[in-house]
C-alpha cells in the first residue's frame, strides 16, 4: 500500500516534469523491463529499454493512472518492440541453423523472432505468465481483463508461435 | 493439442532460464538523463526547425498577398485614370479655359485656312481668260454648232421625205 502510494505520488511529481521522481520510478521497473527485452532480443534489448523510457517520459502526463506504472510501461515497450520488428524481415542465426545439435538455440532463436511478430496483446500475456511467473488471475487484475479472456490469449499467442515456429521450419 | 505446444512451453521455458542467467545489474538511470538532455536538444532543434519552416511559408503568404494587394491598387489606378481622362476633374478652371482658347485659335486658323483656300478659287475662275485660250474656244463652240446645224438639216430632210 505504501509503496502504492509513493509510486502514485512519484507518477504525479514526474507528471510536473520533475525528472528525478521519475528516475525513481525507472529504477523500480528497469531490471523486469531489462530482462523482457533481453529474453525477445539479447542483441537490442538496451535500446528498446532506453527508448521505452524516454517514451514514456515524453507521454507521462497522458498516464491516467487505471493500471500500475510498470503495467502502462510495460506496454509502451511491446509496443515499440511490435512496432520495430512488425516489418523487420527474419533473419536466422545461421550458425544456429547449420549446427543440428543446437535445436534449442535454433527454437529460442525462433521464438524470440516469433514474440516481436506478435500483437503486444499477446506477446505481453506471454511474457506475463511465462517469463514474470504471474497467475492468470493476477494477470487479469493487472491488465483489468476477464480470467478467461487471458486464457484464451494466451492458447491463440502459443497457437500463433507454434504456427510461425512450423511455417519456418528449415528442415 | 496440449502435445502440440509442448515445444512452445519448452521454448519459452528456454527463453526464460536464459534471461535469469543473464540477468544483471544494469543502470538505466545515467543513460536515461543523458539521452533526456540529447532528446532536449533535439527537440529544440526540431521546434526551432518547424518554427523557420512556418515563418517561411507565412512569408510566403504574405508576400503573395502583398502583390495581390499591389496589382489591385494598380489596376485601380489604371480605371481611375481612364475615369479622369473622360471626365476631366483633375485639369484645373485655368487649364480647361486654356484648352478652350487653343481650341479656338485652333477653329480660327482652320477657318482662315478655309477662307484662304476659297478666295484662291474665286481668284482663279475670277482672272480673264488668255487669247489663246478664247480662240481655241470659239473654235470649239463653232465646231459645235456646225454639227448641230446639220442635225437639224438631216432632221429637215427626213421630215420632207
Amino acid at each position: 500500500m505504501k509503496s502504492n502510494l509513493n509510486e502514485k505520488f512519484l507518477i504525479l511529481q514526474a507528471k510536473k516534469g520533475d525528472k528525478e521522481a521519475f528516475s525513481q520510478l525507472i529504477k523500480q521497473v528497469e531490471k523486469r523491463l531489462f530482462n523482457v527485452a533481453y529474453i525477445i532480443n539479447p542483441e537490442d534489448a538496451e535500446d528498446i529499454v532506453q527508448d521505452t523510457f524516454l517514451q514514456a517520459y515524453s507521454s507521462i502526463k497522458k498516464f491516467k493512472g487505471k493500471s500500475s506504472f510498470y503495467t502502462w510501461i510495460y506496454r509502451i515497450m511491446m509496443n515499440l518492440i511490435y512496432k520495430k520488428y512488425k516489418r523487420k524481415k527474419i533473419n536466422f542465426k545461421k550458425s544456429i541453423i547449420k549446427n543440428e545439435n543446437n535445436k534449442d538455440e535454433e527454437l529460442k532463436e525462433k521464438l524470440r523472432i516469433a514474440l516481436t511478430k506478435l500483437h503486444p496483446k499477446f506477446s505481453q500475456i506471454i511474457t506475463l505468465f511465462y517469463f514474470e511467473d504471474y497467475s492468470i488471475k493476477e494477470i487479469s487484475e493487472i491488465l483489468n481483463i476477464k480470467e478467461g479472456t487471458v486464457k484464451s490469449r494466451i492458447f491463440k499467442a502459443k497457437k500463433y508461435l507454434k504456427k510461425f515456429i512450423e511455417k519456418n521450419e528449415p528442415f | 493439442m496440449k502435445n502440440d505446444f509442448e515445444k512452445i512451453e519448452k521454448g519459452l521455458r528456454l527463453l526464460k532460464e536464459e534471461g535469469r542467467k543473464m540477468m544483471r545489474d544494469i543502470s538505466f538511470f545515467d543513460k536515461f538523463l543523458n539521452a533526456t538532455e540529447k532528446e532536449k536538444f533535439v527537440f529544440i532543434y526540431s521546434k526551432w526547425n518547424y518554427f523557420l519552416v512556418y515563418l517561411t511559408i507565412v512569408l510566403v503568404f504574405l508576400n503573395l498577398f502583398f502583390i495581390h494587394k499591389l496589382n489591385l491598387h494598380k489596376e485601380n489606378m489604371v480605371a481611375f485614370n481612364y475615369r479622369n481622362i473622360e471626365n476631366q476633374p483633375l485639369i484645373t478652371e485655368k487649364e480647361k479655359i486654356e484648352i478652350k482658347y487653343i481650341k479656338k485659335q485652333n477653329s480660327n486658323k482652320e477657318k482662315l485656312v478655309e477662307k484662304n483656300i476659297r478666295e484662291e478659287k474665286l481668284e482663279e475662275f475670277s482672272q480673264p481668260l488668255k487669247l489663246e485660250e478664247t480662240i481655241k474656244f470659239t473654235e470649239e463652240i463653232n465646231k459645235l454648232l456646225r454639227l448641230f446645224t446639220i442635225n437639224l438639216n438631216i432632221e429637215g430632210n427626213n421630215g420632207e421625205g
